[in-house]
């Protein structure tokens, strides 16, 4: 081969990347857990738009519209509801819509949330698509209503198995920081001057940050406004 | 033996970076030249962590080694006498007569001695610019081609592809295909690992970061994409390759579907055309 003469070729022999080229797709999950019992219907507008925002601004986001994938599931009512399944922001058209109801049902929730996580995983990796460390986000104003120490047992070692950065925030004074803390010890308590709004542009900014991120440090956490770390 | 023609187009800052305000993160060199009666190439890529301050410094240090400074030869000899490669070349003669076997022992040690060079530079320059060595992560690959043999190390991620003399295209380091993306160690993180490969009878080879990488390599099996591979080594022989190649580097469809930084280099056998020159 060393022995031929100069190929006769031109740069047309480049073979050329194009837009549909998957050999570059990325991805990070973006789990959002949300506490949907009856104590948080008067939030549930103010939830819907904050969703609906988070949703915008990773839209507006170059990097993040293309690589993040948005899940969101709620517990309340006695059940685990998938609010909505994984899609790329790009492919995500609204926010879902949450009834707030009944109790709160904490275990399924966590169950529901391991197993998209688990399957979408799977399935991105079946498919050789690169990820990021999935995000996973808490909010719970309440006490777990069901059996979930073992589903919470379960969370937490597949969580710290996998990478999964997870960050709870306990909303308001029956919210049960202990048990949030037996998942993650990034937990956060609402104070006086919370607002969902702010709580979801933090998630923005966080998975923003993940999208653009090569390194193999830990996320730095800074601590989003009207909240305090909990020492766990 | 022809010696190796080598191809370096100008990193490209990714649109990622670009939109960011930032510098581009990735570095490369290359140096060729005649040692001990041997031909002699050097091709080196150091892509910086994105999220470190001064990691593009880092990316810089690991690979400069005075060359505005420094006439070819100069620098040739330079590098040699920084990165320990004299221990390789003084066991040239040795393992001639021994074979790769031989190679095989000798190039993980001086590989490691390599890194521990690379990293004494950033403390060095970590404590002259008065920041944290951390801040100046970076990955690093480097390869040198001896004669007919290349002799290649990597920390972090990035890729190499070889194609030997057969024709044949192989994965020297494959892409990262079982951690996260956001796992990559650097020449500065506590556990990173110096990869060692040797090949013989070397053609071409191919080293990327890992913005361009996704082209090359199948992200899921770490297989070379040997076609497209086999053009670029064909389009590298040609004449004004460089530009053609850093034209494609900068296509606006490559920048779209990836905001990373991207850098490669080629280098490939000269043809019977080239060493008439």
């Amino acid at each position: 081969m060393s022995d031929y003469d100069q190929p006769d070729v031109t740069v047309n022999d480049l073979p050329q990347p194009t837009l549909d080229d998957v050999s570059f797709d990325r991805r990070v999950l973006v789990m959002v857990l949300l506490d949907i019992s009856g104590s948080m219907s008067s939030h549930a507008p103010e939830l819907y738009r904050a969703l609906a925002r988070l949703i915008q601004e990773l839209k507006n986001d170059s990097i993040a519209i293309k690589s993040a994938e948005l899940a969101v599931v709620g517990f309340g009512n006695e059940r685990a509801e998938t609010l909505r399944e994984f899609a790329t922001v790009r492919d995500l058209l609204d926010a879902p819509q949450v009834h707030c109801d009944g109790g709160t049902p904490f275990g399924l929730g966590l169950r529901r949330a391991l197993q998209m996580l688990s399957d979408r995983q799977t399935e991105l990796m079946s498919r050789g698509v690169p990820q990021y460390k999935p995000l996973v986000f808490i909010l719970s104003d309440g006490c777990p209503t069901d059996h979930y120490a073992p589903e919470a047992l379960k969370f937490a070692k597949a969580a710290e198995q996998h990478g999964y950065n997870v960050f709870a925030l306990g909303y308001g004074d029956a919210a049960d920081t202990k048990v949030l803390g037996s998942l993650t010890p990034h937990v956060f308590k609402a104070t006086s001057s919370f607002s969902f709004a702010d709580w979801f542009k933090w998630i923005s900014r966080s998975v923003a940050r993940v999208s653009r991120s090569s390194e193999s440090d830990e996320i730095e956490i800074e601590v989003p406004p009207g909240v305090i770390k909990i020492k766990v | 033996m022809k010696k190796m023609k080598v191809i370096v187009p100008e990193p490209v800052t990714g649109s990622g970076h670009a939109a960011d305000n930032k510098p581009c993160q990735d570095r490369v060199i290359h140096f060729s030249g005649t040692l001990l009666g041997s031909s002699v190439t050097i091709i080196g890529l150091a892509d910086g962590a994105g999220s470190v301050s001064h990691s593009h410094i880092g990316a810089e240090r690991v690979l400069d080694l005075g060359k505005s400074e420094l006439t070819e030869e100069r620098l040739l000899s330079s590098i040699v006498r920084k990165t320990k490669f004299p221990r390789l070349f003084s066991s040239l003669s040795s393992c001639r007569v021994f074979g790769i076997k031989t190679y095989e022992q000798m190039w993980p040690a001086v590989a490691n001695d390599v890194v521990q060079e690379m990293q004494a530079e950033l403390t060095r320059q970590s404590e002259q610019i008065g920041v944290s060595k951390k801040q100046l992560a970076t990955t690093v690959i480097l390869a040198l081609i001896i004669d007919d043999f290349v002799f290649a190390l990597r920390v972090g991620d990035g890729a190499l592809a070889v194609q030997t003399t057969d024709g044949s295209i192989q994965s020297a380091f494959p892409p990262k295909t079982n951690s996260y993306i956001n796992e990559t160690s650097f020449i500065t993180s506590r556990d990173y690992q110096v990869e060692c490969a040797i090949f013989r009878n070397v053609e071409s080879i191919l080293a990327t970061t890992d913005g361009c990488e996704p082209f090359f390599f199948n992200q899921m099996t770490g297989e070379p994409q040997s076609a497209r591979l086999e053009s670029f080594f064909k389009v590298a022989k040609n004449e004004a390759a460089e530009s053609k190649i850093a034209a494609w580097l900068n296509s606006p469809t490559l920048r779209q579907i990836t905001q990373d930084d991207l850098s490669l280099v080629i280098a490939t056998r000269k043809t019977n055309h080239d060493n008439s020159d």
